[in-house]
């Protein structure tokens, strides 16, 4: 069993935790997001200051609609590529069992609370993905889903009521409204925590950015992978390629 | 200009030269009067012993409608014999203009004039003395480019307004904004309202008088003496069947429109702008607890709309959102039972069809002012509360989650800082 993280040749203190493909997904969510977030609350809140650029003027009201459906297209898109590459690559669908939430997640939960509150003495040791990176990842593709469904429908809003009465639509914009916010609030609260304002990672958690993890936070964060990795190392020769573009 | 004024100085000439040979008493002829009168300097003094100028200035009243009129047809009680000694009473313009005594005399500058009031309109104050003109004539005080100024030597006075309890006391400024008032000021089309095409003449009266065109009741027939068509659907509307029962709530065209600053719809400052009907206009009475609550309407129409997309839309500013009036309908507002109505079942394929185009009959079916009491309404509201409790709690977990292990972390890196 090869490990999902990789040895770096030509750094060799550092591992690749993200390939170039996963990374380029990452940040064309988070450009959509981001894109997705703003044009869409500047709807609620056209008051806001935040959203002069998209309120008070109907044509700037209309580029807000295109931005935010070109955004939301781009996001459903994204969507279904990585649906894709999840079930269609080897990486991703070892990526994919590396996601999966198993009841270890939940003692690790447990032990890490009571670890905060200074009644356990050790903290959890992680995986590939820890839980709290597992649970985020299952929040995406949920939110994702619930708000590339939703969105749809109220953007062909004429095919959407002829197959249900009007008041879906009140119910899809309430649905759409607040897993925006809950999304929205989840990515500040938690992946901002995790990645920026973390004391251990502040100011950035770079993996995101060039793809390599440091040997010595790699075995900080992911203590049982690098267990692993440590044993096979002595028996491998050649790191595994990665084989994310070929569907297998 | 001024040679066409010349011109008609000199046909003026013409016309009072044979009118006096042709008028055989001529007691004193005008040329008289000025051998005096023309001169500038001529003063007396008035009973308060202030200095007041008997200057007439002979061009401008041969050039006036009178101008052919010997002075003493109108100063008929200047003592000739004893001139100058006494002055006369006045002139009574009523001599002549006979019909106009009694609706002047009936009207609240009649009225007030008869209470004593110094102030009020008599017939030179709108009219002019020795410069009176016919109204077609662009220089005429009460000419459409110059009445609104007359009418503003008084109506624009704080004083004045201030003196006789006047509580509009600058509508000139507004009406200059006007759609009426740029018709007529800017763009010099005089069919445009003027303050006489609404308040009326010589007979204006006060807008509590049932008797004046701008009393409320009777605002519709005013301005449908232009705007024949919109009267026509107006008069029809439910607006008006409350109205003509005496129902004040009930909006009157300056309700919606405003009076003196009326302005085209087009307008962004027009109170029934695309961007602003809903919230500025309709909802000053379809969202009033008041009023609401004394004809038994419902209060969420106003709340229901501001959440929905259609009023998130106009209040980002899209002009293409629906407003009230989109569905409703402007001058033909009715309620959804009358089968005229926009908004009747009926009709609604055709009304949410304007925008929607492939509009079904389950689109047009819905309720659109959702209420979370009423039954689709409830299960939507259900969907919020829970959200938001999932929210709260996912969101409140997360802030405890990291908030104990931000805390954890600091207090490590302080101590590891402080051992090395």
């Amino acid at each position: 069993m090869t490990s999902l993280t990789e040895i770096d040749r030509s750094q060799s203190e550092s591992y690749t935790r993200w390939t170039r493909n996963e990374r380029v997904q990452h940040w064309l969510l988070a450009v959509s997001f981001i894109l997705l977030a703003v044009t869409g609350f500047a709807l609620k809140y056209p008051e806001a200051w935040w959203a002069a650029p998209f309120a008070g003027l109907d044509w700037l009201f209309s580029l807000r609609g295109i931005l935010h459906r070109i955004a939301g297209a781009a996001f459903v898109f994204l969507g279904i590529y990585h649906a894709y590459y999840m079930a269609a690559t080897r990486r991703g669908r070892r990526l994919l069992q590396a996601f999966r939430p198993g009841l270890q997640d939940m003692r690790d939960l447990g032990t890490n609370l009571l670890y905060n509150f200074g009644l356990e003495k050790h903290p959890p040791k992680f995986d590939h993905f820890s839980y709290m990176e597992k649970a985020e990842y299952i929040a995406l593709i949920w939110g994702g889903v619930i708000m590339g469904v939703s969105g749809v429908m109220l953007w062909f809003e004429n095919v959407t009521l002829t197959y249900f009465p009007v008041w879906a639509i009140d119910l899809l914009t309430v649905v759409h409204l607040y897993e925006a916010w809950l999304a929205t609030l989840a990515i500040v609260v938690w992946h901002f925590y995790y990645v920026i304002f973390n004391p251990d990672t502040y100011p950035l958690n770079t993996s995101m950015v060039d793809g390599r993890i440091s040997e010595k936070e790699f075995r900080h964060e992911y203590f049982l992978e690098w267990q692993k990795m440590q044993q096979e190392g002595h028996e491998e020769t050649e790191p595994t390629k990665c084989s994310e573009n070929e569907p297998v | 200009m001024i040679t066409n004024h010349l011109l008609a100085v000199a046909l003026l000439y013409l016309s009072a030269a044979s009118w006096q040979v042709t008028m055989p008493v001529v007691v004193y002829a005008q040329d008289e009067c000025f051998e005096c009168h023309a001169d500038p300097d001529l003063t007396s003094e008035d009973d308060a012993g202030k200095e007041i100028s008997l200057f007439v200035d002979q061009e401008e009243y041969l050039y006036s409608i009178h101008g052919d009129f010997d002075c003493t047809d109108c100063h008929a009680d200047v003592d000739i014999e004893e001139h100058p000694g006494e002055p006369g009473e006045g002139v009574d313009c009523g001599i002549c203009h006979e019909d106009v005594v009694e609706p002047h005399l009936l009207s609240v500058h009649g009225q007030s004039v008869e209470n004593g009031s110094g102030d009020a309109a008599t017939c030179s104050g709108c009219h002019g003395k020795h410069n009176i003109l016919p109204a077609s004539d662009v220089v005429s005080l009460i000419h459409p480019l110059n009445l609104a100024a007359t009418c503003a030597q008084c109506h624009a006075d704080p004083k004045i307004a201030k003196k006789y309890d006047i509580s509009i006391s600058d509508p000139l400024a507004a009406y200059r904004e006007s759609v009426h008032g740029l018709a007529v000021l800017s763009e010099h089309n005089f069919a445009a309202a003027n303050c006489v095409s609404c308040h009326g003449g010589h007979s204006i009266r006060s807008m509590g008088d049932p008797a004046s065109p701008i009393f409320w009741k009777n605002v519709p027939e005013t301005c449908g003496q232009c705007h024949q068509d919109i009267y026509k659907t107006y008069t029809e509307s439910v607006h008006w069947r409350a109205a003509k029962k005496g129902i004040r709530d009930a909006p009157v065209c300056t309700d919606c429109h405003g009076e003196h600053s009326v302005k085209s719809p087009d307008d962004p400052e027009s109170p029934v702008h695309p961007l602003r009907v809903s919230d500025k206009t309709c909802e000053r009475c379809h969202a009033s607890e008041l009023i609401t609550e004394r004809y038994g309407m419902r209060e969420s129409r106003a709340e229901t709309f501001e959440n929905s997309f259609h009023g998130l839309a106009v209040k980002a500013g899209s002009l293409k959102a629906a407003n009230c009036a989109s569905c409703h309908g402007i001058h033909n507002i009715l309620p959804s039972s009358d089968p005229q109505s926009t908004i009747n079942p009926a009709n609604l394929e055709a009304t949410c069809g304007s925008c929607h185009p492939k509009t079904t009959t389950n689109f047009a079916q819905g309720r659109i002012h959702l209420t979370t009491t009423s039954r689709p309404g409830i299960i939507v509201n259900y969907v919020r509360i829970a959200y938001f409790w999932l929210i709260v709690v996912v969101i409140g977990g997360m802030i405890v989650h990291n908030g104990v292990d931000f805390i954890k972390k600091s207090r490590q890196q302080l101590k590891q800082r402080r051992e090395a």
